[in-house]
């Protein structure tokens, strides 16, 4: 099985450039000409082959905060990628582009891999924006660029592939995600509390419930896949229960 | 991205710190239009976390204790025959005695710039500096007195902006008035610390990798550094919040790995978990039989009240010492366990937090408490984004002049920003900070003593390098309170490679530091190298600290702010406990005030959310069966979900 990898990409870009019609048209492949600016979708996700791991993209939309300039710096917490956003038809959405750039620069992670789209090629009889100047402006910030047309279906795909290859192979001896948790909805199956209880009444059943049951602990994927670790845990931990059983006897 | 801001909300909340997010995010929820600003151009407040560049302006801006007097409209002229207005305060007073540090050294790091970044905050020009002694008028004892005395003998010194020469002498005078006052203060020998003899000990060659002051700098992207200390209980109220109202997707935690104990001098890992238990070294096959005795009777004491019923009357040390503890297990239980007083916490008190401690365990890890990645800054945030994606509107760098109020009905009607545009709205969130002194006028506000360092190593080093720990550090004098201390190793996000960042908190009897520099002398080496002992060496090195006090607003009834109208509520800042339920009550009680049948940051129904999510929406389906039973195997090699809900608007603004 492949590994999946979990990449966060966030949307940027001025009101009415067609970022969450190009998630739209990407996750769904489905286009809506009466999509009403977004006052805040929360992120969809869609997985994607790359080489030999998966590529599941979390896809960040600004919920709207960026209106008056009050951008969260924790939207851009561990994004892989980021996705500007103009509109070719749009010189002004050009202009703020670079804003937006800048701010990534000061508040995204370093290594964040850059993916300008110059949308709306579709309509490029009203083109302002010249293809020249988007790329010489992408190369010098080391972005991929790309005309897209959320609207036909042009370049959508290709926009993530592009990101997909340029996001370093994981690194092997750094385990992906540093063992963060990311809490689950569901509750705890083996009752809402007696960590303590059950690990004294009966340690085994405890650790097959834990180990079926990931929630709440809701262990991301790259750990999912590294089941040795989770046996050998297993094994110490029955090894424990017998070297310590006689202990019990002592607890009423 | 300009826009105008709309003139009529439901909802005008003002202040992004915790509790004041989480009502923004449950009126949203519950389909009210929200306006949220803050005038600072950051999130979260008191609650935020700076990079280390950010820590720096956030220093300098409350040390200089300017009047920001910047031109605001004038709004005379909108405001009507009957009706009055209350002011709000131009300038947060909250933060008091910052005094920062230096003790690397600080080679050419004037000229030493963040990679890549640009100041973060505004910095204020120097103008007539207003005597922060003015202001503790205000404040009640015990910090009344002892912050005015301490302020007459001891101007505040930082160091963080003077050249390498003067701070290197600077060094040497901390460390001989550390000495003098530590041993004074604590007359224990055995815990000599701040030698300033010179020892030109060889740096051998295990000793850690050594991080100047100019890489702290240069890395500072790399810290996020809490104004508050906090750790969420896994089964604390915000983690069932966060989880419940589904916000718990955009932030991840890290557990908390160690519970340490300080005791005789000596740092020791605290067993909590029943493997930890049997593992340690520390405690005789007796003890052990012993502890998880005790612990397994906390965990359904009120089964057995034969047990406690005698003691009721009693503080918990005293029960303790009753039960069959040897007096280091009592330590672990009373300081680190319960996490309580040692003078004035009753028996059931105690048996309640132990208990509540071990619930706590095991949901997530092997210590009850998460640390969210990247700071606790995050958490309010995180809350925000979810009023966002229910419509609400926000705008940071944004002050309100007043409050507008009807004479005749007595409720606000309507705020006055700094542009003069007048918003109206039916009810009005008001962080603490943000009220004039005429308002808070009658207010006794307490104090917390905070502390941040960042350190070369651990308290206590293990094979692992990455731990975040907690540790209590009981008062010397009985009756003061105890220190708590996290550390935090850089998986936390919190800060650079190599360094950890040591928060200390105490509610205050003083200054900052003089509450909290005697407990890091004794755990910290607060001297440059050439100066260190031996036995110094041992112990993690100060490469920075800073102190400062914060205002603990919590717990002050409505009716002791001045004439504020009914449909205003005053959201308090952070409190000096150790978990986040004081914020989520407050947010819940208010919400439930103003909205009496609403749920309370209900989970949001997955069209309404807008989340795509291909695992979680099965293609035919409506999108309201998201069970997990029925949950349908994700195939991994779907390219598209053809999921075919349309983006759904909770309502429309514009
Ligand atoms: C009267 C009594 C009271 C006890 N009280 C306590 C107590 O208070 N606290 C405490 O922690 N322990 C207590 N124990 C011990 C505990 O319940 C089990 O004996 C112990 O967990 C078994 O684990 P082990 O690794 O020693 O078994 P092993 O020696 O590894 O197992 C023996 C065999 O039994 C099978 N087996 C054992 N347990 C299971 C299981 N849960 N599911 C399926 N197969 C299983 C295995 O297949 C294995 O082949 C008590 C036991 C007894 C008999
Ligand atoms: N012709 C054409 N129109 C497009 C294209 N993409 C988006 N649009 C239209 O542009 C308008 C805005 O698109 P959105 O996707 O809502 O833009 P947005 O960037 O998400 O806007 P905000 O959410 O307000 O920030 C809609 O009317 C879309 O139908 C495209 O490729 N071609
Ligand atoms: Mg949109």
């Amino acid at each position: 099985m492949m590994a999946i990898r979990e990449l966060k990409v966030c949307l940027l870009g001025d009101t009415g450039v067609g970022k969450s019609s190009i998630v739209c048209r990407f996750v769904q492949d489905h286009f809506d000409h009466n999509i009403s600016p977004t006052i805040g979708a929360s992120f969809m996700t869609k997985t994607v082959p790359c080489g030999n791991e998966l590529h599941k993209f979390l896809i960040w939309d600004t919920a709207g905060q960026e209106r008056f300039h009050s951008l969260a710096p924790m939207y851009y917490r561990g994004s892989a990628a980021a996705v500007i956003v103009y509109d070719i038809t749009k010189q002004d959405s050009f202009h703020t582009l670079k804003k937006w750039v800048k701010e990534l620069k000061e508040h995204g992670p370093e290594n964040i891999v850059m993916a300008i789209a110059g949308n709306k090629c579709d309509l490029s009889d009203i083109r302002e924006v010249p293809m020249k100047d988007a790329k010489e402006y992408a190369e010098s910030i080391g972005a991929i660029v790309v005309e897209t047309s959320a609207k036909n279906a042009v370049n959508i795909e290709e926009l993530f592939q592009g990101i997909s290859r340029q996001i370093p192979p994981l690194d092997p001896h750094e385990n992906g995600n540093n063992g963060a948790i990311k809490l689950g909805k569901q509750t705890s199956q083996t009752g809402p509390f007696r960590y303590w209880k059950a690990a004294i009444r009966s340690p085994r059943s405890l650790l097959f419930s834990r180990l079926n049951n990931p929630n709440p602990l809701s262990v991301s994927s790259q750990e999912r896949c590294s089941s040795p670790l989770i046996v050998f845990m297993a094994l110490l931990w029955t090894r424990f229960n017998r070297s310590m059983s006689f202990l019990y006897w002592g607890v009423p | 991205m300009a826009d105008n801001l709309p003139s009529e909300f439901d909802v005008v909340v003002i202040g992004t710190g915790l509790p004041e997010s989480i009502i923004a995010a449950a009126c949203a929820r519950s389909g009210q239009r929200v306006l949220h600003v803050d005038s600072r151009n950051y999130y979260g407040g008191n609650w935020a976390s700076f990079s280390f560049s950010g820590l720096l302006s956030w220093i300098k801006e409350n040390q200089q204790k300017t009047d920001i007097c910047d031109e605001c409209e004038d709004w005379t002229k909108l405001i009507l025959e009957n009706e009055e207005v209350i002011s709000l305060s131009k300038k947060d007073k909250t933060i008091q005695h910052v005094e920062d540090f230096c003790f690397g050294d600080q080679d050419s790091a004037e000229d030493v710039e963040e990679a890549g970044a640009l100041p973060k905050l505004p910095v204020f020009g120097a103008s007539g500096a207003e005597e922060a002694a003015q202001e503790s008028e205000k404040e009640c004892p015990p910090s009344e007195s002892a912050l005015l005395e301490a302020e007459s003998q001891e101007p505040a010194k930082a160091t963080g902006t003077e050249p390498a020469a003067a701070a290197e002498g600077k060094d040497a005078e901390i460390t001989s008035e550390n000495e003098s006052s530590h041993s004074m203060a604590l007359g224990e020998s055995t815990l000599e610390l701040g030698k300033t003899e010179v020892a030109p000990s060889e740096i051998s060659a295990q000793e850690p990798k050594k991080i100047t002051y100019s890489q702290i700098v240069r890395e500072g992207r790399r810290f996020n550094i809490d104004l508050v200390s906090k750790l969420l209980y896994s089964r604390g109220l915000l983690i069932d919040l966060l989880i419940k109202s589904n916000v718990s997707r955009y932030a991840e935690f890290k557990n908390a790995t160690r519970i340490l104990a300080f005791r005789e001098g000596k740092i020791e890992q605290v067993p909590c978990s029943r493997a930890d238990v049997f593992n340690s070294r520390q405690l005789t096959m007796v003890e052990k039989r012993m502890l998880m005795k005790f612990l397994t009777f906390c965990l359904d004491y009120e089964q057995h009240p034969d047990e406690y019923q005698d003691y009721e009357s009693s503080t918990f040390a005293q029960f303790l010492r009753t039960q069959k503890l040897t007096p280091s297990l009592q330590h672990f239980i009373l300081h680190s366990i319960a996490m309580v007083s040692e003078t004035d916490c009753s028996t059931l008190e105690g048996l309640q937090a132990t208990k509540k401690f071990l619930q706590c365990l095991g949901r997530y890890g092997n210590t009850p408490f998460l640390f969210p990645l990247y700071g606790q800054g995050e958490i309010p945030q995180c809350f925000c984004r979810m009023c966002a994606v229910f419509g609400g509107i926000y705008c940071l760098r944004h002050s309100v002049q007043c409050l507008v109020v009807d004479t005749e009905s007595g409720r606000c009607k309507a705020i006055v920003d700094h542009f003069g545009q007048r918003i109206s709205a039916n009810y009005f969130i008001v962080e603490d900070s943000y009220l004039s002194e005429n308002v808070c006028r009658n207010v006794c506000y307490r104090q917390i003593s905070r502390a941040v360092l960042i350190t070369d190593q651990s308290v206590l080093n293990t094979d692992s390098e990455q731990q975040v720990s907690i540790l209590t550090v009981p008062p010397v004098d009985l009756g003061r309170p105890a220190v708590c201390i996290i550390e935090l190793c850089s998986s936390t996000m919190t800060c650079m490679k190599d360094t950890y960042l040591v928060h200390l908190t105490c509610p205050s009897t003083k200054t900052a530091r003089e509450d909290l520099e005697p407990v890091v002398q004794k755990l910290f080496n607060l001297n440059t190298e050439k100066e260190t002992e031996n036995e110094e060496l041992e112990k993690p090195r100060v490469l920075w600290a800073v102190y400062f006090n914060m205002r603990d607003s919590s717990g002050i009834d409505k009716s002791s702010y001045d004439g504020l109208p009914s449909n205003v509520y005053v959201c308090s800042g952070p409190d000096s406990a150790l978990g986040n339920d004081c914020a989520v009550k407050q947010a819940e009680t208010i919400f439930q005030e103003m909205f009496p049948a609403e749920e309370f940051c209900p989970p949001p129904p997955n069209p309404e959310d807008i989340i795509y999510d291909e695992d979680e929406i099965a293609p035919e389906e409506s999108g309201f069966d998201n069970s997990p039973e029925t949950k349908p195997e994700p195939s991994s090699e779907e390219s598209s979900s053809g999921d075919s809900s349309a983006v759904k608007k909770e309502d429309n603004e514009e």
